[in-house]
C-alpha cells in the first residue's frame, strides 16, 4: 500500500523569520488516520524527529540538493497486542475453533473463552471476535500459562483475539 | 460600583457558559444512551444517570440567582444539587458496580470456566440498592427544596434521610465485598479468597 502524505513546505515560513514549530504540529494534528506528513524544509530538522516519533510517527530524509530537506513522516502502524512471550504467531496452529462473542454482555465473554481453553488440548488456538478490549482477561490468561495476540479491525469496532492454549501452571483451581 | 457592576456580569456570563456547556454534555450523554445496543440498565447506569439532570438543573438554578430578582437562597439550593444531586449521586451509583465487579474478579477470576461461579448479579440485591438511590435522590430533592424556600426544618430531615440512604448503601458495598449474598454453594471455600478479600 502506498502511503498517502500531506504536504508542508516551511522554506516561505523559514525565509520570512516565522517559526515553523506551530504549523508542523497543526499539520501533524491535521492529519487523516493513516496519512503521513511530507515536510520540506531549508535544513535537517533534527531536533523534531524525536518530538514526532512521541507522536507516533517514524521519518525518512531526502536531501534534494539545492540545500533543503524534505521529511516523509510516516504514523507508524498500531502495534499488535500480545501477552509478553509472543515472538511471533506464524508457528501457531490454525484455529480449531472460531466463536463470535460481540453481542455478549461483559464478563460474559471472559467466562466463555476460559472455559473453552478448558475443554481444549495444549497447543491449540482459539479465534474470538470481541465488542472490546478484554483488560480483565489478559492478565488472568497469563496465570493459566496460556498466550495470546490481538488487535482492533480497521473499522475499530470489534476487536480480535487468537489464544494458543498453554500447560496450566496455576494449581489454584 | 463599577467593579461591582462587571464581577456580576462576569459571573453571569460564566454561569450561562456553564449552564450551555452543560447542556451540550447531556444532549451528548442522552445520544450515547440511545445508541446503546444492551437496551436494559443496571442500577449503577440508571443511578449514574439519575444524577445527571441534577447537573442542569443546578446550574439553571444558579443563572436564575444570578439573573434574576430571586432570593440568594435559590443559589444555595443549585449548589447543594451540584454536590449531592450530581456528584455524590454519581459517584455512589459507580461505586455499587466497581465494589461488586472487582470483588467478583478477584475472587472468581481463578475459577472461571473451571467450576460455575456466580454472575457479577449475585453478588448484589439490584432492586434493593436501587432503591436505596431513589431514596437518596429524594431526600437531596427535599433537601434543596428547602434550602430554597428557607425551611430548616425540612433541610434537616431530608438531610437525615440523606444520610440512613448513604449509610444504607454502604451496607450493600461491605455485603458484596463480603459476599454475602451468593448462594451457599457458590460461595467460594474457607481460605480460598477471604485472604485476598483482606488484603486487598
Amino acid at each position: 500500500m502506498t502511503q498517502a502524505f500531506r504536504e508542508l513546505d516551511v522554506r516561505p515560513l523559514i525565509a520570512s523569520s516565522v517559526g515553523p514549530f506551530q504549523h508542523i504540529m497543526a499539520a501533524t494534528e491535521a492529519l487523516a488516520p493513516g496519512q503521513g506528513l511530507r515536510l520540506l524544509a531549508p535544513f535537517r530538522p533534527d531536533p523534531l524527529f524525536t518530538v514526532m516519533s512521541r507522536k507516533g510517527f517514524e521519518h525518512m530524509v531526502n536531501d534534494l540538493g539545492d540545500g533543503s530537506f524534505e521529511v516523509l513522516f510516516s504514523p507508524v502502524k498500531p502495534a499488535l497486542l500480545s501477552s509478553d512471550e509472543v515472538a511471533s504467531v506464524d508457528d501457531w496452529a490454525e484455529p480449531v475453533l472460531s466463536l463470535d462473542l460481540s453481542d455478549l454482555d461483559p464478563p460474559q465473554p471472559m467466562i466463555r473463552i476460559l472455559a473453552e481453553l478448558e475443554g481444549m488440548a495444549v497447543g491449540d488456538v482459539l479465534f474470538v471476535v470481541l465488542a472490546r478490549e478484554p483488560v480483565f482477561l489478559f492478565p488472568e490468561l497469563v496465570r493459566r500459562g496460556h498466550q495470546w495476540v490481538g488487535n482492533r479491525d480497521k473499522s475499530g469496532e470489534t476487536f480480535r483475539m487468537l489464544v494458543r492454549r498453554g500447560e496450566s501452571n496455576d494449581d489454584r483451581g | 460600583m463599577t467593579s461591582v457592576a462587571l464581577s456580576l456580569a462576569s459571573m453571569q456570563l460564566a454561569a450561562l457558559c456553564a449552564l450551555f456547556t452543560a447542556l451540550s454534555y447531556e444532549v451528548d450523554l442522552w445520544r450515547m444512551v440511545k445508541s446503546r445496543r444492551r437496551k436494559v440498565l443496571e442500577a449503577n447506569s440508571l443511578g449514574a444517570l439519575i444524577s445527571v439532570p441534577w447537573l442542569l438543573i443546578a446550574l439553571a438554578l444558579v443563572c436564575a440567582a444570578l439573573w434574576l430578582p430571586v432570593s440568594a437562597g435559590l443559589a444555595v439550593a443549585g449548589f447543594y444539587l451540584l454536590l449531592m444531586g450530581w456528584l455524590t449521586g454519581l459517584g455512589l451509583a459507580q461505586l455499587y458496580k466497581i465494589i461488586s465487579f472487582l470483588t467478583w474478579l478477584k475472587t472468581y477470576g481463578s475459577l472461571m470456566g473451571r467450576r460455575d461461579v456466580p454472575t457479577v448479579q449475585d453478588l448484589v440485591r439490584e432492586r434493593h440498592s436501587l432503591s436505596l438511590m431513589i431514596g437518596y435522590y429524594l431526600a437531596v430533592f427535599g433537601g434543596a427544596l428547602a434550602l430554597g424556600l428557607g425551611l430548616t426544618l425540612l433541610f434537616r430531615v431530608a438531610a437525615g434521610v440523606q444520610l440512613l440512604m448513604v449509610i444504607g448503601l454502604v451496607l450493600e458495598f461491605i455485603r458484596a465485598r463480603r459476599l454475602f449474598y451468593v448462594p451457599e454453594h457458590l460461595r467460594v471455600r474457607a481460605g480460598h479468597s477471604h485472604q485476598q478479600l483482606q488484603s486487598t
